[in-house]
């Protein structure tokens, strides 16, 4: 399977801010690709890069197969973006914005965006002005879907809308994998995004802490809580094929969320003097996204450290006392 | 996708946006030359009607280039514009031409209205189409390139109004000391249109840079990182006095640019 976005080792430095760190990232065709991170994290540079709007400062990335610095029109093209904030003319009616953009794109967009804000039931003959914010979110929606583009990109593209239409919406997104179509959905909607996704991202601090397929990360990471009955318990060393993605101690109890710890893993943490008891729980991509983003990441200048797995990560928060594991 | 198509709707957009404007100024034309019918003065009457008939396109072409360029900028319907599939080129040239043809009529509509107040009054007043006109006309194309030039260029739609009144002064003080004053003569005419070419030049410049993907800062930040000029926060530096010179401080660090210019005309003044 071919992937529609490629991104290698891409950086961007702003004044005072290193907003992406050295980003590695496949996305492969007719999947749903969920991008999280929290708040400046890094996410909307990352789309902006991919859109043309934005050269990095270092690194190479391709969408569709093109570079977004030469091909950015052939890209737009091909694609579908919509904005955190949609910027839409106010003075134009829903009906005179699709017109006006179907001149941009091939026969058949006027007709399917017709169908979609029908579909939105949002009103054709109104004035964008006038428009609810979630309805403004539908037409800027209609838009971006109406080419049948082979890769949608959205950032942030349910806030304003209702429950019942963000999930709709979510579920349509499976639709267009099936055909063979791409999505990338930057969220902090995690519980919706989490029911759609194929496969999931997640970045911190202008790096990507975290890239599986969403089935991968259910059946592989845990939460593991862990009671001692002396918190300075020295746990035994986990095998080299688990990742401690984050781990907190309050007491005499002990949290991590660990990605693939096992039965035996379980039994030689059990087996160590002191271990009052072991209990795991298959973690929620929230869980995941939480550890994942908790703690800071080093210094871009030891780069070469830092794979995917991001198994150097300081992920114990400063308030963690004395969670220790065997060297 | 049909261009020619995409060209025609991006001119109809562009329509769409100026006829406001258009409608706005041809009504305060006929009102101001309705007005000055009934002032009793025949010089007063012929300076005052003239003075419209010249002052609309001037109006017009100062106010196109916020209105077409700096408005979109600030309301970001530029950057949704900028992502769809079309030549930055068509974008900027559509623009450009909307301003122009908006000059031209609104230039029509002002002789109109002129012709309309010299059939109303009876005679009253010296029907006046002395060269200067001409030269007014100039002068209009001059304040339309340059409105779009500063539009392009400078982010602030205020700033970029008080950046293009800074250099139709500057060209008239200069044209005063240089040239004969502000007149129809040659030599003011082939300055006229050497200015408007270096602002056309200029302009489309900052056009294909307003619209080009954002480069990346050319200095290496890295090294200084950590430094103190980075890290400097307000909060170190200052202590909240009063509510006043909090509100104070955010206006002058908002309108810093705009500030500046002011006090750089007062200064020129």
């Amino acid at each position: 399977m071919s992937d529609s976005i490629t991104a290698s080792r891409l950086e961007m430095r702003f004044p005072g801010c290193e907003a992406l760190r050295g980003i590695d990232l496949n996305v492969p065709s007719g999947s749903v690709f969920a991008l999280f991170g929290e708040n400046g994290a890094g996410k909307t540079t990352l789309i902006r890069i991919l859109t043309g709007f934005q050269s990095p400062t270092a690194g190479d990335c391709t969408v569709c197969g093109l570079d977004p610095r030469k091909d950015a029109l052939e890209i737009r093209r091909r694609i579908g973006y919509v904005s955190d904030q949609p910027a839409l003319y106010d003075w134009m009616r829903v009906d005179e914005i699709g017109w006006f953009t179907a001149s941009f794109y091939s026969d058949g967009f006027l007709e399917r965006y017709g169908e979609s804000i029908a579909h939105f039931e949002v009103p054709r003959n109104r004035k964008i002005r006038h428009l609810s914010k979630g309805q403004r979110a539908k037409v800027a929606l209609a838009l971006a879907l109406a080419h049948d583009p082979e890769l949608l990109i959205l950032d942030e593209p349910t806030s304003g809308l209702d429950p019942h239409v963000r999930r709709e919406f979510m579920e349509s997104m499976v639709d267009r994998a099936v055909t063979g179509r791409t999505v990338l959905i930057s969220s902090h909607q995690i519980s919706e995004v989490e029911r759609v996704a194929d496969m999931v991202a997640i970045i911190h601090q202008g790096k990507v802490r975290l890239m599986d397929s969403m089935i991968n990360l259910k059946d592989t990471v845990s939460e593991i809580t862990i009671s001692l009955d002396d918190p300075l318990i020295v746990l035994p060393r986990l095998a080299d094929n688990t990742e401690v993605l984050s781990e907190q101690s309050s007491g005499r109890q002990r949290r991590m969320v660990v990605r693939g710890f096992d039965r035996a893993a379980q039994e030689s943490i059990e087996a160590r003097p002191g271990v009052l008891s072991v209990r795991t729980r298959p973690a929620s991509l929230e869980d995941i996204f939480i550890a994942c983003t908790r703690g800071n990441v080093a210094p871009a200048v030891d780069d070469d450290r830092f794979g995917r797995s991001g198994k150097e990560y300081d992920g114990v928060p400063s308030s963690a006392t004395g969670g220790s594991h065997e060297s | 996708m049909n261009r020619s198509l995409a060209l025609k709707r991006l001119c109809w957009k562009e329509y769409r946006q100026l006829l406001p404007l258009i409608v706005m100024l041809a009504a305060i034309g006929l009102i101001m030359q309705l007005l000055f019918l009934l002032s009793d003065s025949p010089s007063e009457q012929i300076e005052t009607h003239h003075l419209v008939l010249v002052g609309l396109p001037g109006l017009f072409a100062a106010g196109v280039g916020a209105l077409l360029v700096g408005q979109e900028r600030d309301t970001r319907t530029l950057f949704w514009m900028a992502s769809l599939p079309i030549l930055r080129k068509d974008i900027i040239y559509v623009k450009f031409l909307a301003g122009v043809v908006g000059l031209l009529a609104v230039w029509m509509i002002s002789f109109l209205l002129y012709l309309v107040s010299y059939g109303l009054s009876n005679g009253r007043f010296v029907f006046r189409t002395e060269p200067d006109v001409w030269f007014s006309f100039l002068y209009s194309v001059f304040l339309l390139v340059v409105g779009f030039a500063t539009a392009w260029s400078v982010r602030s739609t205020f700033v970029g109004l008080l950046a293009l009144v800074g250099i139709a002064m500057a060209y008239t003080v200069a044209s005063n000391v240089f040239l004969a004053p502000l007149t129809e003569d040659i030599y003011s005419t082939v300055a006229m249109i050497l200015c408007s070419s270096f602002a056309v030049w200029f302009g489309w410049g900052a056009a294909q840079r307003a619209l080009a993907p954002m480069a990346p800062p050319r200095l290496n930040l890295r090294a200084f990182e950590g430094s103190s000029f980075f890290d400097r926060s307000i909060v170190d530096r200052r202590r909240i006095q009063s509510p006043w010179s909090a509100l104070v401080w955010q206006f002058a660090v908002q309108n810093r640019a705009m500030l500046i210019g002011l006090a750089s005309l007062f200064r020129c003044h």
